[in-house]
């Protein structure tokens, strides 16, 4: 049953892919999907169908799938090096950095998707390494540290927000709120190829030390068993911050998804990392995929898909929490 | 006797009686929310917030926290009353052209917070505040200033309102009158030539936000201008849509507010598919800067209706001039306008429309 249960989250992404291929305002039949996918010159298919399908659905289903990967191995990560359930990828202060960075670009160079994705991703990696630093300054670095150290440096990130809505002109700061929602509206093949490099480095070197994070979940006794115990939680530190900045700078703060995820494969495969990474990568993935479908295609508007993560992610933690009567490692 | 006896006892208590009397009736005047009683009023009005205001009979200072209506002072021959403003205005492309002094003006809010202290120090006659801040009109009425809230909405006919009644507060009612006479008649002159059309005619719009392309409004300088404007509702609200819902629209036009910098037919993301770029119909039209501008509003209008109109348009061939005359007679400055077309790349001519490859 646990293979079975394996399969399928590691199968999610092909089940969710078509379902959001054909959701969308513009109706494609899969007839006409398929068509445009092996025959891409036939001249009976209209061009704005082409244009929805190659121009806008594919790229923004390709950077979803991108982000929930990113966000959920991340989480799993964090919660394994952390020895703690409840850290996110952004308890390191990534997200606060990241939108203050936004804020910055829209206020000073009047936004532009590029700069804003620049600034958030630099500010990201600004706050987790103050964020480290901060950690250290006991001399232990111990994880309650780290995430003091995160609430920390979001406070502030959050406070030099707030001073930047209240001085910016109310139309930057609409969106700036909008983008920090957790929105992937202004996916494009351009944020694909800009994203891909940074979450596919981290989330391959994530994945390749899947082994070693169930040693590392054991804390400093992993010393004992002779791993190098500090240097392997920087490195992935640094890589679960590579993938959650790449993943916010492009999409904004999606909520919920590295803490949700991580803990529903906990649940149906167990704490072992070697299936917990590779399931969150994909399940997270999928996870993300849907709840994006949803967001453009549930309300006449575009909904940023954080809030939807958000309202799913919450009650349905809730009774996770609820139902769960083990130890969560 | 006892009667004096019982006097003497009484006269503390009548003495703090008396007291606690004045304390009670200067403590009432001086509550919160309480309105300003102005012996001498210039009388009622109902503002665009739909709050009934005794206006005081001389006004000779104002604050004012809505850009809009520092505009319309402005252009009224107000501007040395203002003794205070937000801390937007002195960022407004316009003003800052025509009046390059506003930013010695004390900034004493933001369009939706005050520094009370500043402003009760610069005790102003009258207090203009966005419809959107009436919280905060509430509150500055509660430290016994006049306060009236501006707002048009986006509606024209509001517009007008709110200019007339700016005159009004400030006692310049000639100088509104002339103001909003000679909007009018450049507006009339645009109705008289676009609602004779017919609905095909109407260019299919989409308008787009300055900071974000799928960002966009039902902004009605669109329907004015003889177009139909794609976006759904009739609230003067900027909202997100998303690229499947425009390109299933597919646009004639597409109106780029020109504070944005983006370059729509590079863009990706499916942008270059839609009809307008393709046919090179992207017009770049300073669309205002936080409510409307009363000189840019009528040349942004009858702008929009040379570019989707032609040779229908007389003012078509010169828009330039058209524009410059516009700005003359409003702010005594045509040069604002050729500054602004040339800092952000106006459009002032239909570009040759491109044979699209389909």
């Amino acid at each position: 049953m646990r293979r079975w249960l394996m399969i399928l989250l590691l199968a999610s992404p092909l089940l969710a892919f078509p379902v959001s291929m054909l959701s969308g305002r513009v109706w494609i039949s899969p007839r006409a999907v398929g068509q445009m996918i092996l025959t891409p010159q036939e001249a009976s298919i209209q061009p704005t169908l082409q244009a929805v399908l190659w121009q806008v659905r594919l790229p923004r289903i390709l950077l979803a799938l991108l982000v929930g990967a990113a966000l959920s191995v991340s989480g799993a990560s964090l919660q394994q090096v952390c020895w703690n359930p409840l850290v996110s990828p952004y308890i390191m202060g990534v997200s606060a950095g990241a939108c203050f960075g936004a804020a910055l670009a829209v206020v000073l160079w009047g936004g532009g998707y590029a700069t804003m994705q620049g600034c958030a991703f630099a500010f990201g990696c600004i706050a987790v390494a103050i964020t480290s630093a901060l950690s250290q300054i006991r001399g232990d670095s111990s994880p309650v540290s780290l995430v003091l150290a995160g609430i920390i440096v979001s406070a502030c990130f959050g406070a030099l927000l707030f001073m930047v809505y209240l001085i910016a002109d109310p139309d930057k700061v609409a969106q700036v709120v909008y983008w920090s929602m957790g929105s992937l509206h202004a996916a494009s093949w351009s944020g694909v190829i800009r994203s891909f490099p940074g979450i596919g480095l981290g989330v391959v070197l994530l994945y390749a030390f899947r082994w070693r994070l169930s040693v590392l979940s054991m804390g400093t006794e992993a010393k004992a068993l002779g791993v190098a115990y500090e240097r392997e939680r920087i490195l992935l530190l640094a890589a679960t911050t590579l993938v959650t900045a790449f993943a916010v700078s492009v999409a904004g703060t999606v909520a919920w998804v590295g803490l949700l995820v991580p803990h529903l494969v906990r649940l149906i495969l167990g704490a072992d990392s070697r299936s917990l990474i590779p399931a969150s990568i994909t399940f997270g993935a999928a996870f993300v995929l849907l709840a994006d479908t949803l967001a453009r295609t549930v309300y006449k508007y575009d909904l940023p898909v954080g809030i939807l993560t958000t309202l799913i992610g919450a009650p349905f933690f809730l009774y996770l929490l609820r139902r769960s009567r083990t130890a969560w490692v | 006797m006892g009667e004096n006896r019982m006097t003497r006892k009484r006269k503390p208590f009548s003495f703090l009686a008396a007291l606690a009397s004045i304390a009670l009736v200067l403590l009432t005047g001086c509550k919160p929310g309480n309105e300003p009683s102005h012996k001498n009023t210039a009388g009622d009005i109902t503002d665009q917030a739909g709050r009934s205001v005794s206006l005081p009979k001389k006004v000779t200072s104002v604050v004012c926290l809505w850009p809009e209506t520092t505009r319309i002072l402005y252009a009224l021959g107000a501007k040395d009353m203002l003794v205070g403003v937000d801390n937007q205005v002195g960022k407004d492309p316009v003003l800052q052209k025509v009046w390059p002094e506003i930013r010695d003006v004390p900034v004493i809010g933001t369009m939706s917070s005050v520094n009370v202290e500043q402003l009760v120090a610069a005790r102003p006659d009258l207090v203009i505040v966005s419809a959107r801040s009436r919280r905060l009109a509430d509150q500055i009425a509660g430290h016994g200033l006049s306060v009236v809230c501006f707002h048009p909405r986006g509606k024209w006919k509001s517009f007008l309102e709110e200019i007339t009644l700016t005159g009004r507060c400030v006692g310049r009612q000639h100088e509104a009158a002339d103001l909003r006479r000679f909007i009018e008649e450049k507006m009339a002159e645009v109705q008289t030539i676009v609602t004779a059309l017919p609905d095909d005619r109407r260019p299919r719009t989409y308008v787009t936000f300055a900071y974000d392309p799928l960002r966009t409004t039902p902004l009605d300088s669109v329907e004015l201008a003889g177009g139909s404007n794609i976006a759904e509702g009739n609230r003067d609200i900027w909202y997100t849509v998303d690229m499947e819902w425009l390109l299933a629209r597919d646009p004639d036009v597409i109106v780029q507010h020109a504070l944005g910098r983006y370059d729509l037919a590079t863009m990706g993301g499916g942008w270059s598919s839609l009809r307008a770029i393709k046919m090179n119909k992207v017009y770049r039209v300073y669309l205002g800067f936080c409510g409307v501008d009363p000189a840019q509003y009528v040349a942004q209008v009858r702008q929009l209706a040379a570019l989707f109109h032609g040779p229908d348009i007389p003012w078509s061939r010169d828009l330039a001039a058209d524009g410059r005359a516009i700005f003359q007679r409003v702010y005594g400055r045509g040069d604002v306008f050729d500054a602004l077309v040339r800092e952000m790349n106006i459009t002032l001519a239909p570009a040759e429309t491109q044979q699209t490859k389909e």
